[in-house]
């Protein structure tokens, strides 16, 4: 039997993230490209909240596993209730998204269904009749190019960000079947979720990025970055150089780079960072990046689409005053 | 408590990755390898867990050809007990899927309390070992984790995620990985480089582990450099002069504000 294009979609808090739409909009592409029908599993406390979200996407089906404790992510719930649907269906596609609970489930999900694997897929094209996944590997150094072996199933983690959602067309909305949520006592749980107060955004979910490094000469100067982030408003946030990392300045939650996240925001200024490679590494696939740095053949300068060669004690703050200005 | 850590040997941080001419592979030469960083918060917090708990035991195991063993040593070194390497020159190339199941073989060989990974070794990046074998040995798998509290038979676990903390309560045995933060990787001291090659590495193969299924379920059609940026625009001008003029362009050009 040919296998199918299902998507893997969960709620978080209650809300439908926009990381859904993405994982739709791939599992779209990739039913065009295969001919396969795209079918989504979907898991929340309350998944019929959120039937109207399906529509117009190319959905054939949606399989609806409402249960309370599917409203936080349980990998051993995800995975045995996604594993029993699909079975060993060979040459199926298992969409989800590359996040940090995705990436939990996606190993978990190929070993379970005999599948290939491919995370943080970036790009989807066809080469001699095969569907070829781009992703970036070490680090971004290399772009490997990666399918199916024939006849494999195969589980495609996408990078959050990387895949334009369309609006909704015409096509309606899918089917919907209600399943039967059996599950055994978890052995792992979440037992705590802990926002802190005032929790900036997190640096692979927002759309500008203000990173700071070495330049910034210690941690409270960090306000500087967190002033301009709070001009521009909703999107932004503060990142931060491993060196910053490091140094006790930023929570390593906000770092950029090869042993902290990779970020394809569609702005990432970079403020007194000289560039090395693992910082490179982590940002260059931003759509712009802006580098203020006062050394001239600071490295950063080669990747940046715009620089300006200054203190960033001067720049930032005339930055600012004229985002109040404008804003004004 | 018995502990096993998985590690792999990468390619250094700073290393430039050059594509091998067969497009299939990177060209190892000039290349410095290393531990892999994420694997080694896995090894310290082992290390640290026997410290406290003086019966543990702390065995890495890696999949690796020869040159692997340094990563070994390195572990040894921190404080590690005994190491397993698996190879043979069929495994050249394989897929995550496989190791998983080496891994997962060679777990089933040995007794464990808490198995260790990193989140994803530096060179695929793909961080799909510990979901694998998780399914693969019926444990539970908790990964990005940055603190471990271990009391009463359970871990309590807090793992990353965007914007969040979640505190994870995890029965044992259970599938870590670790993320940076978990812990600050000791230097190993001289004495210990020194002991560290004395410790054993035992070799096994596949076909010892009872593995023949090696077959990859993905293939690599090709590398490529990535994109590369077109050259930047220097904007000219007095600290608040070139300010203005970046806002502009970011207003009106990119549109991003």
């Amino acid at each position: 039997m040919s296998g199918n294009v299902y998507t893997i979609l969960d709620t978080r808090d209650g809300e439908f993230p926009q990381v859904n739409l993405e994982a739709l909009a791939v599992g779209r592409l990739i039913a065009e490209k295969s001919g396969k029908d795209l079918i989504s599993l979907f898991f929340s406390d309350n998944p019929s909240a959120h039937l109207d979200k399906f529509a117009g996407r190319g959905v054939k089906k949606v399989h609806l596993f409402a249960s309370p404790e599917l409203g936080k992510f349980n990998l051993e719930h995800l995975g045995k209730l996604t594993i029993n649907k699909i079975g060993q269906e060979n040459d199926s596609i298992v969409v989800l998204p590359a996040n940090i609970h995705g990436k939990e489930l996606g190993g978990y999900l190929a070993a379970g269904l005999g599948a290939g694997y491919v995370t943080d897929c970036t790009g989807i094209s066809e080469e001699g009749g095969k569907i070829v996944y781009k992703r970036p590997a070490y680090s971004g150094k290399v772009i490997q190019k990666l399918a199916a072996s024939a006849g494999a199933a195969l589980v495609v983690g996408f990078r959050p960000n990387s895949f334009p959602v369309p609006e909704a067309d015409a096509t309606g909305a899918p089917e919907t079947v209600a399943e039967t949520v059996s599950t055994e006592p978890a052995k792992a749980v979440i037992v705590e979720v802990k926002k802190p107060e005032g929790a900036a955004l997190d640096v692979t979910e927002a759309k500008i990025i203000i990173s700071g490094g070495r330049g910034l000469q210690e941690g409270a100067n960090f306000s500087l970055l967190e002033e301009l982030v709070a001009l521009i408003g909703q999107g932004a946030t503060v990142g931060a150089s491993r060196m910053a990392v490091d140094a006790g300045w930023r929570d390593h939650q906000a770092q950029v780079g090869q042993t902290g996240k990779v970020v394809s925001p569609e702005l990432y200024v970079a403020c007194g960072i000289s560039g090395a490679i693992q910082h490179l590494v982590g940002m260059s696939s931003s759509k712009c990046i802006v580098a203020i740095n006062k050394d001239p053949e600071a490295n950063i300068f080669k990747v940046a689409d715009f620089g300006i060669v200054g203190d960033i004690f001067q720049v930032v703050p005339a930055i600012c005053e004229e985002m109040k200005r404008v804003k004004v | 408590m018995k502990i096993l850590v998985l590690i792999k040997q990468v390619p250094d941080t700073e290393a430039q990755i050059k594509i091998d001419p067969s497009g299939k592979a990177i060209d190892e030469s000039g290349i410095k390898f290393v531990l892999n960083p994420y694997d080694e918060f896995g090894v310290e917090e082992a290390v640290r867990i026997k410290e406290k708990n003086p019966d543990s035991t702390v065995t890495a195991v890696t999949i690796g050809p020869e040159r692997s063993k340094e990563a070994m040593r390195s572990a040894l070194a921190m404080g590690a007990d005994t190491g397993i390497k698996i190879w043979d020159d069929s495994l050249a190339g394989a897929d995550a899927g496989v190791k998983a199941a080496l891994l997962a073989a060679a777990a089933g060989t040995l007794e464990y309390d808490i198995i260790f990974c990193g989140k994803q070794a530096i060179d695929d990046d793909q961080g799909a070992v510990g979901g694998a074998i998780s399914r693969l040995l019926s444990v539970p798998f908790v990964s990005n984790v940055v603190k471990v509290d271990i009391s009463g038979g359970k871990c309590i676990l807090q793992r990353e995620v965007e914007g969040a903390s979640e505190i994870v309560e995890c029965g044992m045995p259970c599938i870590i990985s670790a993320q940076k933060g978990l812990n600050e990787p000791r230097y190993p001291s001289l004495i210990n480089i020194m002991k560290a090659k004395k410790k054993e590495i035992k070799e096994m193969t596949p076909a010892g582990l009872g593995v023949s299924d090696l077959a990859s379920k993905t293939e690599l059609v090709g590398m490529e450099p990535p994109p590369s940026r077109p050259p930047g625009r220097i904007i000219e001008g007095e600290p608040a002069q070139a300010a203005v003029e970046l806002v502009r362009i970011l207003r009106e050009e990119i549109k991003v504000f």
